[in-house]
């Protein structure tokens, strides 16, 4: 049996070496303001990472092939607000370019692979049309492993890969509890409620942590922003781990918004470049990213930060 | 491992979805980021076709999240608290251990659940041991008063009180009727005692014998001789309490949601007298049980019906096992004894409801039924060993006031008032409301949404499960004098059980959304809305007044008589319980349940508009109306058998009880018992607000609300009103009225860490900078307007609760308002005996001083890998220990005899309280 706890330790061996391409390659989402019809190639960029140059290896433009992961997050049964966003969804599906796949997933009750990534769009469009409007939010759940699967695919491919989010969900309504509901209502000196915030902080501090270090760009859209103290920061949230990948996260506040707020996160999504830079040795930690453009024509924006393991 | 699963998740790939179509070609960029996402999502077991995986069988603790935490307080991590400095006292003791966790995550049954579970289960328990100290300031009589030396007891104003002998009391053969009593026209002369004096043989023996309960001042804060007792006494306090949650889906179209929560607790109250008679409320326990059922079929993807039962029960027990003692009250005096010295309650709540959602076109529809159920259970005598109430008129010189003392006529044993509580059973109150919802969300065009909803209900009035039930009915015939008014019965002699009829409401609302600009960084928003509220079943046995008798003593003349001696019990009722004659509530202050048509009625519109700027900051600036009518208010606001104000010209006559009683609507009656449930109240408000909200940026959250407001109304206040007849005249501004208010709320993560800009240490060092944060509130909100009273109210009962009168020509504002004055006392006077005071009951001006608080929390966050940390809060409630001033004081006197105090504040609140708390997250 000896042989057999040998092997295992040499296949762990194996796997704790990662391959080229993943430790001394980054990608970094990049959005290119003016003239959109002008092609760009790898030469027109100039990058520093933590100072020290960088080359940047490779450029995919708004133009190449890009796998969208949409992560439907519809779980308030509220059909006042589902309904547009399915039809939002599917007509701007329907606009994507032929070269942009996308995957489609729930993330209510668990994450669930609905369609793999696919051009077809009358399939994805059936698919949104019959999703269960209901059940318990699972955004914060469900975040870091398709953050994680974005990650490999980028770290296989050079295919642009970006994650969206569409999600109604509400703080009260998750399966693990952020909360801290009152237990003991007779208990009248009970202070430790003033700041109900705290629980729903600390997770995404957690997750801040992990996504951090997730190199796909991933997108929110959240279609139903309420204004309590808890939803607030459950928002802010949402905002803060959506920047924290180099996306964004769009808010509506009304139902009369939900389709313009799906619609910029597509734009949005759908007009990102994808910059693949070379990293100096023995780099690690948080990365202070900066680009520019040779030519100094264009403005950019950018993710400036990424957290990779220290070596 | 990885190897070996990601070998796995290949293979099953292959297998589930087929080869990759270019076996012979190198895969695209794009198939081999598809085949990536289909591996890893084969390998996390995230496709329907996956097969269990292996590891996930064995890693329950993994897919479990939660917490494990202690908050910490402890008197000496706290302020001294402001009132209790100037009381010359130290912090109050306080040890305080809340603690508790909390877990969720999928329920796995061996060999039930095969590794793959679709049901998922949260439970979280919390524990509370709390010993927290109490403080009272009071005034108890001083020791020379105690054996009825009043020699030294000085009014208000500081002038000796003198007391007079009722056993003297004679006419006045020069009285003259056709001029208002004074010291020169007295109707009855009366002697002082000698030496301001009572003789030891005159005090009464069940009053010297109480006072043998009754503690001696042990402080001297004053003025004068008041607020000269200090308590400080703990309160005990215990809880546990659990809430389990289950969720489970039938395949993709069918959930269940199902909740459970129990609690029980009990609180040792703070002792204000070491003694039986303590005026302190009593020990109680406590039970909270909660369970909730929710099925949700998706019949379709555009129809959802959701069903839910939802049931609650919480009862509370006071005096268990403790002896309970006669009340004595003598204001200004802390009294012996208390009301309710033994209960015993219980609310239970059923609720059914379904909703269905359907989406047709551009309209989203929602109907939804909901019936509800509620029972109260309550036993709750007032005064089982009856309450004797002392005023200053047997003591005083009839007619003229700042004479006499309540504590001196209890001392000799004449109290104006007695009543005793014979309660005979429980009582076990029931009512449910039905109710149907319809709602439109339509969108006729792009940017606009439009709602329609109208709520149709039925609510069933009070009723009893054994029918013992009554009210005075005031259209029946009370046999003993002709009038109308007379006691009825639920459901006997044609009555209905529940007095007044069931009612339909219909309650209509609207809403619009309209985007004004094409990005749709505009929103504006209108709200419509009409509702009607219930008549809630209090705790307590109002209304049962023929089956639980309340047996009641008056003062034939309040200034000349004693209501019945001052003795150890008092008579037992002549007509025991049940006694349902209709004239068995005569003399006494009656149950009145009442029996019209009225509903608490509200009405509400908003027009707000929100615009987002850049730098993730969104304004919203709006105005709003609300209104009620038929708002529910107790005797203060309102009195059906109130003596006309005209009947002020009777003078001292409206002392004569018989007299006074005559001029009321229903003269049987002493007066009503509303018991807060009587629909009369009305009130409006108006405000307009700008709220500014910053989303999270740089690690910075902030958002801050600003309301500026005027509120009025008929009926609040902590005094009452003076007109019954005529509620337009005590229409002002509502007593908790602040025109202003101020909040900010923000959060900061500070930007130093592994993760963030500045100092990244990635040595120790890291442990100590990493995962601070800070979050704070701060409130800042206007005074509400200031209330006068008159320090004296000669009005022979008929305006109970009087306001000032206003002097012409004087300012009541002061230059720099301040605690040695905040407001002008001499603007305003107390008003001539019987005549009404012309103050509104609410000044339209003065304000009580603002109030602020800044609460601020820090935490460190030790990071124990991904999924693990420990968190260290410190919390500081008005951390910067800043002290409100308390209210000036509202009493005004007379010329002669002026508060000293009144327009001064004595003493502020607040005090710095810190929470340490330590979490550990899973």
């Amino acid at each position: 049996m000896r042989w057999r706890w040998f092997l295992v330790l040499l296949a762990l061996c194996a796997t704790g070496a990662p391959p080229r391409g993943t430790f001394f390659q980054i990608r970094v989402p990049v959005w290119l303001e003016g003239d959109p019809d002008r092609e760009v190639s790898a030469a027109d960029f100039r990058a520093t990472i933590d100072g020290a140059e960088s080359r940047v290896v490779g450029v995919q433009c708004p133009d190449d092939e890009m796998i969208l992961l949409l992560v439907l997050d519809l779980s308030s049964g509220d059909l006042t607000i589902i309904d547009p966003a399915r039809q939002t969804l599917v007509d701007e599906i329907q606009k994507l370019p032929p070269k942009t796949y996308v995957g489609l997933l729930r993330s209510q009750d668990g994450l669930l692979v609905l369609s793999d990534p696919t051009t077809d769009r009358d399939a994805l469009a059936g698919q949104i049309r019959s999703l269960t409007p209901n059940g318990k939010t699972g955004l914060l759940a469900t975040v870091e492993p398709i953050c994680r699967i974005a990650d490999s695919m980028l770290k296989k491919s050079a295919v642009r890969t970006a994650v969206l989010y569409v999600t109604d969900g509400d703080v009260r309504n998750y399966r693990e509890d952020f909360t801290n509901p009152v237990i003991n209502s007779s208990d009248s000196h009970d202070l430790s409620r003033r700041f109900p915030e705290t629980l729903v902080q600390e997770k995404i501090a957690k997750l801040d942590g992990v996504l951090a270090a997730q190199q796909a760009p991933m997108w929110i859209v959240d279609l139903n922003q309420r204004t309590d103290r808890l939803n607030e920061a459950y928002n802010n949230g949402l905002k803060q781990l959506a920047e924290t990948t180099g996306g964004a996260a769009f808010f509506s506040r009304s139902t009369t918004e939900i389709p313009v707020a799906i619609r910029q996160s597509f734009q949005t999504v759908q007009s990102h470049y994808s910059l693949t830079l070379s990293l100096p040795e023995r780099v690690g930690g948080r990365l202070q990213i900066r680009l520019s453009m040779v030519e100094n024509n264009r403005s950019l924006s950018y993710r400036t930060h990424l957290v990779l393991p220290r070596r | 491992m990885h190897v070996f699963a990601r070998a796995l998740g290949v293979l099953i790939c292959l297998g589930a979805c087929g080869w990759p179509q270019q076996q012979s070609q190198p895969p695209s960029e794009v198939q081999r980021a598809i085949d990536e996402f289909k591996i890893q999502t084969a390998n996390l077991g995230l496709r329907a076709d996956s097969p269990v995986p292996a590891e996930q069988t064995r890693s329950l603790i993994r897919d479990w999240h939660g917490r494990l935490y202690e908050n910490f307080r402890n008197n000496f991590m706290d302020a001294v608290p402001h009132e209790i400095t100037q009381n010359g006292g130290d912090k109050g003791l306080l040890r305080r251990n809340q603690f508790g966790f909390n877990a969720s995550g999928p329920l796995f049954i061996p060999r039930l659940t095969h590794g793959k579970s679709n049901t998922y289960l949260s439970l979280s328990f919390e524990g509370v041991r709390e010993r927290i100290a109490r403080t009272h300031l009071l005034t108890t009589p001083n020791t020379p008063q105690r054996t009825g030396d009043y020699s030294q007891v000085v009014d208000p104003a500081g002038n000796v009180l003198p007391i007079y002998d009722a056993g003297t009391t004679r006419a006045n053969p020069a009285y003259d009727p056709s001029q208002s009593v004074s010291l020169t026209n007295l109707q009855y002369l009366r002697d002082p005692f000698p030496g301001n004096v009572i003789p030891a043989s005159r005090l009464n023996p069940v009053a010297v014998r109480a006072l043998q309960l009754y503690p001696q001042p042990n402080t001297d804060i004053g003025p004068f001789f008041q607020n000269n007792y200090f308590v400080d006494s703990p309160e005990i306090n215990t809880a546990n309490g659990m809430i389990g949650k289950v969720d489970h889906a039938f395949g993709e179209r069918q959930h269940l949601y199902a909740e459970f929560a129990f609690s029980n607790g009990t609180l040792d109250t703070a002792k204000w007298f070491p003694t039986a008679a303590n005026p302190g409320p009593s020990d109680r326990l406590f039970t909270s049980r909660r369970g909730s059922l929710q099925h949700v079929f998706t019949a379709s993807a555009q129809t959802v019906n959701t069903a839910t039962l939802e049931t609650g029960s919480t009862t509370s027990r006071t005096g268990q096992g403790q002896a309970a003692y006669p009340v004595y009250q003598f204001d200004p005096y802390v009294s012996l004894g208390h009301s309710y010295p033994l209960a015993s309650n219980a609310n239970n709540s059923y609720t059914w409801s379904d909703a269905i959602s359907a989406h047709l076109k551009q309209h989203s529809l929602q109907a939804a039924a909901t019936y509800s159920f509620y029972q109260v259970n309550t036993f709750w005598p007032e005064y089982p060993d009856g309450w004797f109430q002392f005023s200053s008129g047997l003591t005083s010189l009839p007619g003229i006031i700042d004479t006499g003392d309540a504590f001196a006529s209890f001392l000799l044993g004449a109290p104006q008032f007695a009543e005793q509580s014979f309660v005979t059973s429980p009582s076990y109150f029931r009512r449910n409301t039905a109710s149907l919802a319809l709602h439109d969300h339509y969108e006729p065009r792009r940017g606009l949404a439009i709602d329609i909803g109208v709520t149709i209900a039925r609510y069933t009035p009070r009723v009893e499960k054994y029918d013992r039930q009554s009210t005075i009915d005031l259209t029946r015939i009370n046999p003993a004098n002709g009038r109308p008014g007379a006691l009825t019965t639920a459901n006997r002699n044609g009555e209905s059980r529940g007095f007044r009829p069931a009612l339909v409401r219909a309650a209509p609302s609207l809403g619009i959304a309209w985007n004004l600009t094409r990005d749709s960084k505009t929103v504006l928003r209108a709200n419509y809305s009409r509702g009607y509220s219930s008549i809630p079943i209090y705790q307590g046995q109002f209304g049962t007044q023929g089956f639980n008798t309340y047996e009641t003593f008056l003062s034939s003349n309040s200034q000349l008589q004693a209501a019945v001696p001052l003795t150890a019990q008092l008579p037992p009722p002549p007509h025991p319980p049940p006694d349902l004659r209709p004239d068995a509530a005569n003399s006494t202050i009656a149950d009145l349940i009442d029996a019209t048509d009225r509903l608490p009625t509200y009405q509400s519109a908003s027009l707000t508009i929100e615009r987002e700027l850049p730098g993730s900051i969104v304004v919203s600036v709006g105005a709003s109306y609300s209104g009620g009518r038929n708002l529910l208010i107790g005797d203060s606001a309102a009195d059906p058998n109130a003596i006309p104000p005209a009947a002020l010209v009777y003078g001292n006559e409206l002392y004569n009880l018989a007299f006074n009683q005559s001029l009321r609507p229903y003269p049987q009656f002493q007066g009503f018992e509303l018991y807060g449930l009587y629909p009369l109240g009305r009130y409006r408000r108006d405000a307009g607000f700008v709220r500014v909200e910053k989303r999270a940026s740089m690690g910075l959250a902030l958002s801050a609300y600003y309301e500026f407001s005027k509120q009025l109304d008929d009926y609040s206040g902590p005094y009452g009103i003076q007109d019954f007849f005529n509620r337009q005249n005590d229409w002002s501004l509502t007593s908790y009225d602040s025109p202003q208010r101020l909040q900010v709320s923000y959060t900061y993560e500070l930007p130093v860490g592994p993760n963030k800009p500045f100092l990244t240490y990635a040595d120790w060092r890291r442990y100590l900078i990493d995962g601070w944060s800070f979050s704070g509130t701060a409130t800042v909100y206007s005074g509400t307007p200031v209330a006068l009273r008159p320090e004296f109210n000669n009005t022979g009962g008929v305006i109970p609760n009087l306001t000032v009168d206003v002097v012409p020509g004087v300012n009541p504002e002061v230059a720099s308002p301040g605690p040695s004055l905040w407001f002008n006392p001499a603007a305003f006077t107390q008003p001539a005996d019987f005549t009404m005071g012309d103050a509104s009951r609410t000044n339209p001006t003065l304000r009580n001083p603002l109030a602020q608080n800044y609460d601020l929390s820090v935490s460190k966050r030790f990071a124990l890998g991904a999924e693990r940390a420990v968190e260290f809060n410190a919390t500081g409630f008005d951390f910067l220990n800043h002290a409100n001033w308390n209210d000036p004081d509202p009493l005004i006197g007379t010329p002669s005899a002026p508060n000293v105090d009144a327009g001064k504040i004595i003493g502020s609140r607040g005090g710095r309280v810190i929470q340490l708390s330590l979490r550990f997250s899973f």
